[in-house]
């Protein structure tokens, strides 16, 4: 009988290959932000509204999905080329299946890269990617105990979206209950309430948006 | 859920290093799990089990322990501090000066020795 020292990090595997995505779309000069959150919370329609609104830059997307190539169909219509992942039974994107979708972009012809991850406010949480910052996007119709039940996602974000703040009277939901949660968690956090059908909030975003990515230049 | 994933990844490291070392078979594991990892520790242990069955690591003492989350201020203070998700905020400000820190440490999942025959 003997002992095997090993301190080896499975985690680390990952972590090393998100850090190459780093520095493949650094030298892109590509600035990628992941979209987290929710399963249906609006984390599509966000990228197309930001898409939208940011057009001085050239935008595209990496749309992660379990079986389907419905997302980045949608985005593809919306005119911001995307590259749909399967990720097949797992419940979140890797760094490996990133690194993959670069292949089918032209990271030379992209300002900014949106990561749609799974719908999923626990799994993609242990997983980076790569991309300079991550936004998570839960909606009022998940409850507004949502954010208090999934700490983790809030503590490694650096902004998130609490969406359709239009029905939150019809959900019985408080979007400022949520926003105090997730400060509560991370007082670095920034929170933007929004609506995607009314248009509230949306510009925060963009320009919260549009200074990460001149921070990121410098 | 990834417990799955996670076990998946140790079973795998653990088999190929025992080969390694000619072993035949496995009959302990120390794992140390960071606080910040989104796994739940009773279903790694399940993932774990079944994963290992018919390999040289079926039926091994598994040990598991959760580490504490290093945070790490702008002024250099470097703490550790302990954190229950379902009980108490994490909080993300330097206990010594207030300043705001970086996660250091807390989201790794290791294998720190194993027992081999
Ligand atoms: N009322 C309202 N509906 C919204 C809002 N934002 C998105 N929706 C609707 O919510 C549904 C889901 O939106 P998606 O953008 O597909 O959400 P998703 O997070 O990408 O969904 P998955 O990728 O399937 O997890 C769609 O029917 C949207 O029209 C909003 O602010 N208010
Ligand atoms: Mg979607
Ligand atoms: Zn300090």
């Amino acid at each position: 009988m003997h002992v095997i020292e090993l301190g080896r990090d499975v985690m680390e595997l990952n972590r090393n290959l998100a850090e190459q995505n780093k520095k493949i779309l650094d030298g892109h000069g590509v600035f990628a932000v992941d979209i987290l959150g929710a399963i249906g919370s609006g984390k599509t329609s966000l990228i197309e509204i930001l898409a939208g609104k940011l057009s001085e830059f050239r935008v595209a997307a990496i749309a992660g999905d379990v079986v389907s190539d419905l997302d980045s169909g949608r985005l593809n219509a919306a005119g911001i080329p995307s590259v749909g992942v399967n990720t097949g039974r797992e419940c979140h994107l890797d760094a490996h299946l990133v690194k993959r979708a670069f292949d089918k972009l032209s990271l030379d012809e992209i300002d900014i890269l949106f990561i749609e991850n799974v719908g999923n406010l626990i799994c993609p949480v242990d997983f980076e990617l790569g991309s300079h910052k991550r936004i998570t996007v839960v909606s009022v119709s998940e409850g507004d105990d949502t954010v208090e039940k999934h700490p983790m996602i809030f503590v490694t974000s650096d902004a998130a979206v609490i969406n359709k703040i239009d029905i939150a009277d019809a959900v019985d939901a408080s979007p400022q209950k949520m926003r105090d949660d997730a400060l509560k968690l991370n007082s670095r956090l920034s929170v933007f309430l929004t609506s995607i059908k009314t248009g509230e909030g949306l510009d925060d975003v963009v320009n919260w948006i549009r200074d990460a990515k001149e921070n990121q230049v410098e | 859920m990834h417990e799955f994933s996670v076990a998946g990844d140790i079973v795998e490291n653990i088999i190929v290093e025992a080969q390694k070392h000619h072993a035949e078979k496995v009959t302990g594991v120390f794992l140390e799990i960071g606080q910040l990892m989104m796994v739940e520790i009773d279903q790694l242990r399940f993932a774990l089990e079944c994963l290992s069955k018919d390999t040289l690591l079926e039926n091994a003492n598994i040990h598991m322990e959760t580490t504490p989350i290093v945070i790490k201020c702008i002024n250099g203070h470097e703490e550790e501090v302990s954190w229950d998700p379902y009980k108490k905020p994490l909080e993300l400000t330097c206990p010594v000066c207030k300043n705001t820190v970086k996660i250091i440490k807390g989201r790794e999942c290791i294998i720190r020795k194993i027992v081999a025959e």
